[in-house]
């Protein structure tokens, strides 16, 4: 256990810098990332250009520090509103049961038997490219997952001895909602959250190389990808280094949803064990 | 028996009549005008009238209020008639069931490989726990779920097919041309099958009916193999069902780069045809799909877990 301990920091640090750099591209980007220069079409790295450039002459390295920017923003939102429905949706069909439960629980199955990345190309081919669409078809596809979850968590809460106490208590429902309910849900919120964030950049980026999430000429690695289908075998470097970012990025974060997850299974074995 | 399996195609039904109407609506919904669509695809190119997007209109019964048109298109589906494209006028029905066989086909092939795979690394992973393998091969499912496929793809295209030669790069010529692509879609999900399946035998090893057996005097292979790990497959079953109608309703991304005339590339290239008839039917399918799969999953957990059978028979 010793060993995972050691290696979450480096997958922190690797996740921190990615966030940093995305964050910082346009002030330490040496080059506009959208700059045309067909006199250096496909020019190898050089210490003008770190990675060399793409087949319209666009400095790689610049393209690849903003690369992350979109995608990662939008995976973080479309992941915090899913989030967020189904937190509301799944707190209201474990608490109330009955009906309620009945009426949404079928209503989430619907969403759960159109899920995948073939969905949200469905949806974002009816709403028309772009972040917009991009985001109401991530948020369609995933808040079932969270809804889910939370449901489940709730139902066994609710059964919790402490609860009954409260409740003779004369706590409210809202005051057992948020001191009682919502503290003891968030773990698996987060383990949830962490990874979907991964999962959704991975499909976005698949969006975008089919042409159907973000749109050229943004500097996404995904698009990066797309582009430098052709020249694979003459430019390597052109889709290798957006794919390295798309791994690094991802797997980092797997990682951190993994340990967080351990973690909780840590505490649960021990009480099993009792 | 009967009566579980009865009971749960009754909850369902109500998914199923729901999706139908999402499948409905997102035709609806979606911009365009399918009866310019629909005139605008003949060979006698002209100016489209407003009188003839009218009559148009009418003939194919877009005038009528929307819940009088989803009752006559279920009408239809319930017939097995899902209409046809609006761009190139072939029965959509008849489309889905020639490249039915190719998805299938990769459906089969990349869930037996998974499944295999992912249980027998979970178990190795679960008897080294806390070793070195163990470690170093939960890196690698990790590792494996973090790649995006497009990129597994183009990379496998470039070194098998480009550089050695050994395999087409696209198009469905019999088995050799679905290596590659069940290859890319088994990858993820062997780490996460391995992954689960790990979680679930070392979970199932600390509960009280292995002591009890182990103190029964059984051998160790029997507890192993007749009670750990009977109890702790069905959760990668229920995964590898999932993935296995995730696959059946087509990997679009996998299907079109590797250029396989399946139902995923065929629903991609009516997406961006803006051809929403198939659009809808595509949805309609998928829903159908999932609801046979939680059948077909139900069915083998009443198969695989006695407790389910003795409630049966109580109720």
């Amino acid at each position: 256990m010793k060993k995972g301990k050691k290696d979450i920091y480096l997958y922190a640090g690797i996740l921190g810098i990615i966030l940093l750099v995305s964050f910082l591209a346009p002030w330490i980007a040496p080059c506009d990332p959208e700059a045309i220069d067909f006199a250096k079409i496909l020019a190898p790295p050089s210490s003008e250009h770190l990675l060399g450039t793409d087949d319209m002459g666009r400095d790689l390295f610049s393209r690849i520090l903003y690369g992350g920017r979109q995608s990662i923003l939008l995976a973080f939102l479309a992941t915090a509103f899913s989030a967020l429905i189904g937190l509301v949706i799944g707190v209201a069909a474990g608490y109330y049961g009955g009906k309620v439960d009945l009426l949404i629980t079928t209503c989430s199955s619907i969403f759960q038997g159109l899920p995948g990345t073939t969905m949200m190309i469905a949806l974002t081919g009816v709403l028309g490219p772009g972040m917009r669409s991009l985001l109401i078809a991530v948020i369609i596809t995933s808040w079932v997952s969270f809804s889910r979850i939370v449901r489940g968590e709730v139902m066994r809460v609710k059964q919790e001895y402490y609860m009954e106490s409260a409740r003779g208590l004369g706590a409210g429902n809202m005051r057992l909602l948020c001191r009682h309910i919502l503290p003891n849900i968030m773990e698996s919120i987060i383990v949830l959250f962490t990874n979907k964030i991964g999962s959704v950049v991975l499909s976005v980026a698949s969006l975008s190389y089919l042409g159907f999430g973000l749109q050229p000429p943004t500097p996404d690695w995904g698009i990066m990808i797309k582009e430098a289908r052709t020249y694979f075998r003459s430019a390597p470097l052109m889709a290798i280094a957006p794919g390295i970012c798309i791994i690094l990025f991802v797997f980092s974060i797997h990682s951190i949803g993994n340990w967080l997850r351990d973690r909780m299974d840590v505490r649960s074995e021990t009480s099993v064990e009792v | 028996m009967g009566k579980y399996i009865l009971k749960r195609l009754l909850t369902l039904l109500p998914v199923l009549i729901g999706i139908t109407i999402f499948a409905f609506l997102l035709g609806v919904l979606s911009p365009g005008d399918p009866a310019r669509a629909a005139l605008s695809g003949r060979e006698e190119e002209g100016i489209i009238t407003d009188e003839m997007l009218e009559a148009k209109r009418h003939e194919m019964g877009l005038d009528r209020p929307f819940f009088v048109q989803y009752f006559d298109w279920m009408g239809r589906v319930l017939r097995g008639d899902l209409g046809e494209s609006l761009i190139d006028k072939k029965d959509i029905a008849e489309n889905f069931r020639m490249r039915f066989p190719v998805t299938i086909e990769l459906a089969v092939i990349s869930t037996g490989i998974t499944f295999v795979l992912g249980v027998g690394l979970g178990i190795l992973m679960a008897f080294f726990h806390g070793k070195w393998l163990d470690h170093l091969l939960n890196f690698l499912a990790t590792f494996s779920m973090s790649l995006p496929s497009f990129w597994v793809a183009l990379l496998l295209m470039t070194v098998f097919s480009e550089t050695l030669h050994w395999l087409d790069t696209s198009g469905y010529e019999g088995f050799h041309s679905l290596i590659m692509p069940s290859a890319v879609l088994s990858l993820g999900a062997i780490g996460a099958n391995a992954r689960l399946m790990r979680a679930t035998f070392l979970k199932e090893q600390g509960m009280q009916y292995v002591l009890a057996a182990n103190a029964k005097g059984l051998r160790q292979r029997t507890v192993t193999v007749v009670h750990i790990l009977k109890n702790s497959l069905l959760p990668v079953i229920t995964m590898s069902g999932t993935r296995f109608a995730g696959i059946l309703g087509g990997s679009a991304v996998i299907e079109s780069i590797f250029s396989l005339p399946g139902i995923g590339s065929y629903t991609l290239t009516a997406i961006q045809n803006r051809d929403y008839f198939v659009v809808q039917a595509y949805v309609l399918y998928m829903g159908a799909i999932y609801v046979c799969m939680n059948l077909l999953i139900d069915l083998l957990y009443f198969i695989l877990n006695p407790k389910m059978k003795l409630k049966d028979e109580n109720r």
